[in-house]
């Protein structure tokens, strides 16, 4: 009798425990889970913040540029905000990347056309002159070269028209047509030498002629797409009908990194800005065409 | 053995303090809890029940903190973009600005604008400028940041085509 008696106490003390035990644990699985819930808030207000960051390099980029000082320096921290340990690399930064194409300003504002040029080796000798564009690495002292490996040249409507010969960076010919029927619309013109633009570097005379005479300037549009050596493509845009949309156009890609807060890790977020100019000069008012999220962190 | 027909009159035992049975001689019935089980069940409640409190107040600072610093990140965020439709770089005006019960919740913001580079009053397009733009979000009646978030702004440039 005594037995079962003790026995049947003990397991109402078994059943007490279990119970409290079972709200012990679900307690500190809810705290977990409230722990993560945290972390999650945490990381998101990262994520604005890094973007925020991202954008004032982009700002702090075009400034340099409209101060004439150059994009740059690359792909070096630039801090915005400090962080809490002083002498250790938790600031608050953005940095500024990119490829050839990026930082390379094609400036078709002040394209003009001009007919009747004399190009004597070919009969008739009177063609037309695509001319008064401007080519300018963007990028500051101390940055890369931009190497031109290629360029293609490509017009609507297309009638049958062909490229002769491309002056860069003065009037001398950095390639001519193997015939004076020169080379049709879109085809890859190789130029050899490859031709390099330093930093801060400004080509201000750059031709191209075409088999034909008063034609092009009454072309809808004309691209310019340079391919450079590392495979990246700057395409320039010429309209007849609305300059506003002839480009002026570089890239600036810019990483935002917030590397304090509570939790630690570090979070980043890359802004890829469109920017072109409203006229010729630099301090012409410019305009952020586009904002665009790149989800890898280079190049 | 106890006798047939012989009814057996109750009896009772008093152990460990408490009343704890009642023997009717063929029948045994038992209930309540003795002393030490009820003190070994107190004294685990206990143990377990410290640490859940505990673990319930955490729940609770950890809820309305994830709140304040959701509601205080949106709201910077919201004067963020605000100024950035604005789309003009003289219509943010240099100096510190706080606004108690931002859009009517109880959050003070605080907008800070400095010019970080080069001139910032100029209208000329020929003077270049970077203002510094920092929006951070306070609990009313607390000084402890919520939220901040920094970014820059460029004269002369403007948002869209």
């Amino acid at each position: 009798m005594r037995g079962r008696n003790s026995a049947s106490g003990g397991w109402l003390l078994v059943g007490l425990i279990v119970i409290l035990s079972s709200v012990f644990v679900a307690m500190a699985g809810v705290t977990l889970a409230l722990g993560e819930s945290r972390r999650t808030i945490s990381l998101r207000e990262n994520d604005t913040e890094a973007i925020y960051l991202a954008q004032a390099g982009v700002m702090d980029a075009l400034y340099r540029f409209r101060s004439g000082n150059g994009v740059g320096p690359l792909g070096i921290d630039q801090r915005v905000d400090p962080g809490p340990l002083p002498g250790t690399s938790d600031d608050d930064v953005f940095i500024l990347g990119g490829q050839m194409a990026d930082s390379l300003l094609v400036n078709m504002k002040p394209t003009t056309f001009q007919a009747d040029i004399n190009l004597p080796n070919c009969s008739p000798p009177r063609r037309d002159r695509m001319q008064n564009w401007t080519i300018r690495n963007v990028l500051a002292s101390g940055g890369m070269s931009l190497t031109i490996d290629r360029i293609r040249v490509n017009w609507s409507p297309n009638l049958g028209e062909g490229v002769l010969r491309i002056d860069l960076n003065g009037n001398n010919p950095d390639w001519t047509a193997p015939s004076c029927s020169g080379v049709p619309a879109n085809t890859d013109i190789d130029l050899f030498p490859n031709q390099s633009i330093p930093p801060m570097a400004s080509w201000n005379t750059n031709r191209i002629w075409f088999t034909s005479n008063g034609v092009m300037a009454g072309k809808a549009w004309i691209d310019i797409s340079f391919i450079m050596s590392d495979g990246t493509v700057r395409t320039s845009h010429w309209d007849r009908a609305i300059p506003a949309n002839r480009s002026a156009d570089f890239t600036i890609k810019s990483v935002g990194e917030v590397r304090k807060g509570p939790f630690p890790f570090v979070t980043w977020r890359r802004l890829q800005a469109e920017y072109r100019l409203s006229g010729a000069a630099i301090t012409s008012t410019g305009n952020l065409l586009a904002y665009q999220e790149l989800t890898t962190k280079s190049p | 053995m106890m006798p047939h027909g012989r009814v057996q009159s109750p009896k009772s035992e008093v152990r460990g303090g408490l009343l704890r049975t009642t023997d009717y001689g063929l029948r045994t019935t038992k209930c309540g809890l003795t002393l030490v089980e009820l003190v070994l069940t107190v004294g685990l409640a206990g143990i377990l029940g410290i640490p859940t409190g505990l673990l319930l107040s955490e729940h609770l600072r950890a809820a309305v903190t994830s709140r304040d610093s959701t509601v205080a990140m949106g709201l910077a965020r919201a004067e963020t973009e605000q100024l950035d439709s604005l789309n003009n770089f003289f219509a943010l005006p240099l100096g510190t600005v706080t606004i108690a019960n931002y859009q009517g919740y109880p959050y003070n913001l605080t907008r800070t604008i400095t010019c970080q580079a080069g001139n910032c009053t100029s209208g000329s397009s020929n003077s270049q400028g970077v203002k510094r733009i920092v929006v951070t979000v306070t609990k009313a009646g607390s000084t402890a940041p919520l939220a901040r978030m920094t970014t820059y702004r460029t004269k002369h440039v403007l948002f869209g085509l």
